[in-house]
């Protein structure tokens, strides 16, 4: 008899699942766009419900209750869809300084700090007895919330969420998500986006938090800690982090088993069976729920793609491409100065000098673990020398985060490729076209024709990272050429290509300086392309700049010989070599600890 | 163990099924309980569950309500010890077109329940939530039924200066009404009686660790004559076993929150705790009656006096019907207002004739000894005593 | 100066509590980067254990034993089942487990042994109080400091001298290094998952001496409070979660005891501040390492 269920009782429920649907789709704006899972989002509900309530509850309940409270806001007597507007302003401006912090944090520590907010939120109002009743319940908020009400905030939610999801900031963090160091390497300002993103994130939830509120009419602390949150994030987790579409999906599907394992435990009789009641099975239900989408699709069931973005092809704007004009010769120069830096009292680089200008092709060779990678780094930005000077075109550029290096005009790839593996090759492109000084679709047409110049067009909505490699190389150097840089640093472009990818790769290289006057310099262990490639050649011997001249000059200084070749006869030939490599990176580390060693 | 708790509506239903099949056509009126059967209500709001259940297959056995018109069902909807499923469990009993509704033990969830029930007009009993300003707060159709807090507490003083206690330190926690104004009734009712309060002091919800109160009270000089609180588990336990390893041996004094077996199964540290209760199982009088029906249909539990006052308000319901001679929310509502000396299961008449819906009846004290309760005294507090909501 | 000695006993017999089970949360953390919320189901696992000991018979030494070594089995049983598939995943991922993991225990203990609370006899030796020379001191709480002081000392032993326990400690401080010089990872996690079990084991059971009762929920409070002092202590650093668990000890003591009664209702609220403003002064904890292993 129990499951003859009347329409009228689903009502509850279906406002309950709207709501939580505001809930996860504006803690998704963070937790989605930059893959940081967040436990504090829950004390932001709370934070918007209790503003709120001290906007509509009726001036004799507040003397009543909270007699403590300031005459000013006892007075106040707002009606309901006006009071949770109210709250989602008054909780972005609490939540300001939270974000500027929390933004600066990434991964781990990021999620760790949102549980702090959480706990630290609830003592707050637990402790503020005076001002919130504690752990009492605070009543009398005037219940508004019908379903009209609801699903019309979950329609500004949404449209919300998809604005800054398709935003510069939101492509920037999404990027970022995917590979932090690649998104500072074209030019994101990653911290200002998750700032951003975590401040959009906070006024949706006090929405979500301050609607909940209008709807149960009674808010006690107890009711937004971790029962709540681990509910939103069983939707999250379920549904899909990355993708809006995966949040409303997980609210709706977590609120139909929710409210079928209520009925179930009650037990009871279903055809033929009789159940004995279960109590808690609805916690078991979603605790199971969210580990088989754990262990089997940690992606959630609409991972990264969201479905409008599969069932319609990416668009070309009609705008014509930003032409960037050719980069005049002698407009400038990139210089290294006596670059110097020591890891652990092991010198990687040592008083390197090199200087690039526009329009010319520099190669830097020299034998694992000279340290070019880490020389290249430095220039980047992305390690901060420990002493010497970087100048971009006369200016001091030193120890500038590489994001800001980016901006001015200074593009890198990485020696292991780093693209943002489940954003599409236009995306990736698009991100740093994105920082360009042109209107957002210039920077998407920009992107079009970058993958038409590098052959990519065909592979424009396909996941960046189920290419192959050498198609990855080369939306690796179109995504580092998007912003239309001045100097380009390119580490190993054609390891791992076969011969024919090689060559094409040597033109498109040719193409960059001769059409567009970009200075490149490139990192090789291929002497041949180095060779047909360079104007100059660099070599670093254990840190050193040895020797630097035309191509078919080095190649024969036995300097260079020596630092390849070791000195002859003496037995272990690339000792020297061999123990400058491994001291950069002691032992065997998981790939991302590999790169970080090397890479920085 | 919680077996106990297993029977729900299905069984009211196979009964209710039987006694229509006697009797000509009838209707159901629908009692509906927003119940945390899980999470920390379950205890209480269990028991209460099962007396409920009692006393409507007696009444449905007896021939139902009105002449027979109508027969009595219950309807048990979990609300997880958790506020906002206590609320929609409310709407989802009203949409099922309730004709009353038992709210929850705990205050908050009662008072969310009960702001549904009020704007449906829908009479509704608080059968163990006894906090009462609870009436005051959620309107006219909401009725407690349990030994009121300032009932409690008046008795408690009134047994305390009896004993000749002079002083007393109190313990309270303000993060619930009832661990919060129960001691405070008892300071004021204390003290209106020549008593003199030597300290109040405070503990948090989520502390378990007393060592710190237990060492204040310990250090006192003079100890106080008498210890009273309003806590109750875990923190009683906690709190009532550090305070004797810290080596107090003052009296202390409890309240109906500690009517579980717990009190009684910590062992030598709860000797001589007195708390108030709702009722004790005299030999041969009602309680004791009540508490062989329930051991004989839920087995092994030992009852508590929860189940007794959920058996209580079903019961009350029905005589209001009867009173009324309706169904109607109002009529009912009007007729539980003007309820005098209805005869409790608990041993106590209860009355709601001026008493703004706080019903007025005896409290029992009683004292633990050897895991066993002791009946100490049974008493309507004085009124000058009675401290006000 | 007698109350000031009394709280000092308090303080350290509560911290060595925390301390006990902080460090089972930073050694599974600093091997796998699990913290674990499903922690304080071992508690409540133990506390049963004393109740089903005390039902069989046993004496309350053997129900001791009982409870703890249930909690030790219970512990490597969670990593073999729930938290070996999600290996290797990010710190969020692992943490939702462990939320899961404890949501599906509780329910269990609710279903299959009881909703409500069950008491827990403690013996009457341990209730009372001892003179030492004019100062008054309970006896439970000189044990529980003697007993995880004894246990604290003893596993910085083993930590030191064992072979498996250099091995956890290498694990700690750099899990994949530890693997390449041929130490089964599986072993590793395995013995971390067990001491870390013990350890709650133990601490619940001077926990559940004081609280004279066993709920379902009853683990989540202590482990919070252990999660903290991880927090504060460092993450990933063992020596940081013992010292994090006792100035946090400390703090939760020394406000409730020197607090004027007016502000005592605000203790938990500024105990929090003071952990915040370490953590301002030191975002990485007292003893963290700026970055963690993972």
């Amino acid at each position: 008899m129990l499951w003859a269920v009347l329409p009228a009782g689903f009502e509850g429920p279906l406002i309950l699942m709207l709501v939580s649907m505001v809930a996860v789709v504006g803690i998704g704006i963070y937790s989605g766009n930059s893959g940081i899972v967040s436990f504090g989002h829950t004390a932001l509900m709370a934070l918007g419900a209790y503003a709120s309530a001290m906007m509509t509850i009726a001036p004799d309940d507040k003397a009543r209750l909270l007699p403590a409270l300031p005459d000013a806001v006892i007075a106040l007597h707002l009606p309901p869809v006006a009071a949770i507007l109210g709250a989602c302003a008054v909780v972005g401006v609490v939540a300001l300084p939270v974000a500027l912090l929390i933004g600066r944090l990434e991964g781990s520590s990021a999620s760790i700090a949102t549980l702090g907010l959480l706990l630290i939120v609830n003592g707050v109002l637990v402790g503020a007895r005076d001002y919130t009743r504690g752990s009492q319940a605070l009543f009398g908020l005037p219940i508004a919330v019908t379903v009209p009400v609801a699903a019309a905030f979950v329609v500004l939610a949404i449209l919300a969420a998809r604005a800054f999801r398709d935003s510069r900031m939101g492509l920037a963090l999404r990027a970022a998500r995917e590979n932090a160091a690649a998104a500072a390497a074209v030019g994101a300002d990653v911290v200002r986006a998750r700032q951003a993103a975590f401040l959009l994130s906070a006024v949706i939830a006090a929405l979500a938090g301050a609607l909940y509120g209008h709807f149960i009419g009674v808010l006690t602390p107890r009711a937004f800690y971790f029962d709540l949150t681990f509910a939103l994030l069983a939707i999250l987790i379920v549904g899909g982090m990355t993708t809006i579409a995966g949040a409303a999906l997980g609210a709706v599907l977590v609120s139909v088993l929710v409210e079928v394992l209520r009925r179930l435990a009650d037990g009871g009789t279903f055809g033929p069976l009789t159940l004995p009641p279960v109590y808690g099975l609805t916690t078991i239900g979603l605790s199971l729920a969210i580990l088989a989408v754990l262990y089997r699709r940690q992606g959630g069931l609409l991972p990264y793609v969201e479905p409008d973005e599969v069932l319609r092809p990416p668009a070309r704007p009609a705008v014509p491409p930003p032409a960037p004009a050719r980069i005049e010769a002698g407009s400038g120069e990139l210089r290294a100065e006596r670059l110097t830096r020591r890891f652990d009292g092991v010198i990687a680089v040592s008083e390197a000098s090199l200087v690039l200008r526009p329009g010319e092709i520099l190669g830097l060779i020299g034998p694992n673990g000279a340290g070019k990678s880490t020389l290249l780094s430095m220039i980047a930005g992305s390690v901060p020398p420990t002493s010497g000077r970087v100048r971009i075109d006369g200016a001091d550029a030193t120890g500038l985060p590489p994001h800001r290096i980016a901006r001015r005009g200074v593009q890198r790839t990485f020696q292991n490729i780093r693209l943002f593996g489940n954003l599409s090759v236009l995306d990736n492109v698009r991100v740093a076209a994105d920082g360009g000084p042109w209107s957002r679709a210039e920077a998407t047409a920009r992107a079009w024709a970058l993958l038409d110049r590098f052959d990519l067009t065909a592979l424009a909505a396909r996941p960046a990272g189920t290419l192959a490699y050498g198609p990855q190389r080369r939306v690796e150097i179109a995504r580092a050429v998007a912003r239309a840089p001045r100097y380009l640093l390119l580490d190993e472009p054609a390891a791992g290509m076969n011969a024919a990818e090689s060559d094409a790769l040597l033109d498109l290289l040719e193409g960059l300086r001769r059409d567009d006057g970009i200075g490149l310099l490139v990192i090789d262990h291929d002497l041949r392309l180095i060779l047909r490639l360079c104007d100059r050649v660099a070599v670093l011997g254990k840190g050193q700049v040895i020797a630097e001249g035309p191509p078919e000059a080095v190649s024969r200084d036995p300097l260079v010989i020596e630092a390849y070749l070791g000195r002859r006869h003496a037995g272990d030939g690339r000792g020297p070599a061999r123990s400058a490599a491994t001291s950069g990176a002691p032992g065997q580390k998981t790939t991302d600890q590999h790169e970080r060693r090397r890479d920085p | 163990m919680t077996t106990a708790l297993r029977t729900t509506t299905t069984t009211t239903a196979v009964a209710l099924a039987l006694a229509a099949g006697a009797a000509q056509a009838q209707e159901t009126v629908t009692v509906g309980f927003a119940a945390g059967l899980t999470g920390y209500l379950a205890f209480y709001d269990g028991m209460v569950m099962q007396g409920a259940e009692m006393a409507v297959d007696e009444i449905n056995a007896a021939g139902g309500v009105l002449d027979g018109r109508y027969t009595l069902a219950l309807s048990v909807k979990d609300m997880r010890s958790e506020t906002p499923a206590a609320v929609i469990a409310a709407r989802d009993l009203v949409a099922e077109g309730v004709r009353a509704l038992l709210v929850p033990c705990d205050v908050d969830p009662a008072i969310a329940a009960g702001q549904i029930g009020q704007q449906a007009g829908i009479p509704m009993i608080a059968a163990c939530a006894s906090t009462p300003t609870l009436p005051g707060l959620v309107g006219d159709y909401l009725f407690n039924l349990k030994t009121a807090d300032n009932l409690q507490a008046a008795v408690l003083a009134e047994y305390a200066r009896a004993q000749g206690y002079e002083t007393a330190y109190i313990l309270l926690s303000p993060d619930t009404p009832y661990t919060d104004l129960l001691p405070r009734y008892f300071a004021q009712a204390f003290e209106s009686l020549g008593g003199r309060v030597a300290a109040i002091d405070t503990y948090a919800f989520d502390q378990q660790d007393f060592s710190v109160e237990a060492t204040r009270i310990a250090a006192l000089d003079p100890q106080p004559d008498v210890i009273m609180t309003a806590a109750y588990e875990p923190h009683f336990p906690a709190f009532i076993q550090q305070l004797r390893n810290a080596g107090v041996t003052a009296p202390v004094l409890g309240s109906d929150g500690i009517d579980s077996p717990t009190t009684l199964g910590i062992g030598p540290a709860a000797d001589g705790v007195v708390f108030s209760m709702a009722g004790f199982p005299v030999e041969g009088g009602t309680l004791a009656a009540f508490y062989d029906a329930y051991e004989a249909r839920y087995g092994e539990d030992l009852p508590f006096a929860f189940s007794a006052t959920g058996y209580e308000a079903v019961k009350l319901l029905a005589a209001a019907i009867e009173t009324a001679g309706s169904i109607e929310g109002a009529a009912i509502r009007d007729a539980l207002d003007a309820v005098v000396d209805f005869p409790g299961v608990t041993g106590t008449t209860i009355t709601y004739a001026g008493q703004n819906r706080v019903a007025l009846r005896d409290v029992t004290l009683v004292e633990v000894r050897d895991g066993e309760q002791h009946f100490v005294l049974q008493a309507r507090p004085a009124p000058e005593t009675t401290p006000k909501p | 100066m007698d109350l000031l000695f009394q709280n000092l006993v308090n303080a350290l017999s509560l911290g060595g509590i925390y301390a006990l089970l902080a460090l089972g949360l930073a050694l599974v953390f600093s091997i796998m980067g699990l913290i674990n919320f499903a922690h304080g189901e071992l508690m409540t696992i133990t506390a049963y254990g004393l109740i089903l000991g005390a039902g069989l018979g046993l004496p309350f030494g053997a129900a001791v034993i009982l409870g703890v070594a249930l909690a030790g089995l219970a512990a490597m049983a969670m990593e073999r089942i729930a938290f070996r598939p999600v290996r290797g995943a990010s710190a969020a991922t692992l943490l939702l487990t462990s939320f899961a993991v404890s949501a599906v225990l509780q329910v269990l203990f609710q279903n299959l042994i009881a909703a409500r609370p069950l008491p827990v006899a403690v013996p009457r030796a341990l209730a009372g109080t001892l003179d030492l020379g004019g100062l008054r001191v309970g006896v439970l709480p000189l044990a529980t400091i003697l007993g995880t002081g004894i246990l604290l000392a003893a596993l910085a032993l083993v930590l030191r001298r064992t072979r498996v326990g250099i091995a956890m400690r290498a694990a700690a401080i750099d899990f994949q290094m530890t693997r390449l010089v041929g130490i089964r990872a599986d072993a590793v996690i395995a013995a971390a998952f067990g001491l870390s079990g013990l350890l709650a084991g133990i601490a619940a059971v001077f926990w559940v001496a004081q609280r004279g009762s066993v709920d379902p929920m009853m683990g989540f409070l202590p482990v919070l409070k252990a999660f903290i002092a991880v927090i504060v202590g460092g993450l990933g650093s063992l020596s940081g979660a013992v010292v994090g668990a006792f100035l946090l000890a400390f703090i939760e003591v020394g406000l409730r005891a020197l607090l004027p009664p007016e502000l005592l209702p605000y203790r938990e609220a500024l105990a929090l501040a003071l952990i915040i403003l370490v953590l301002l002064v030191r975002p990485q904890g007292l003893f963290g390492r700026r970055e963690t292993v993972r």
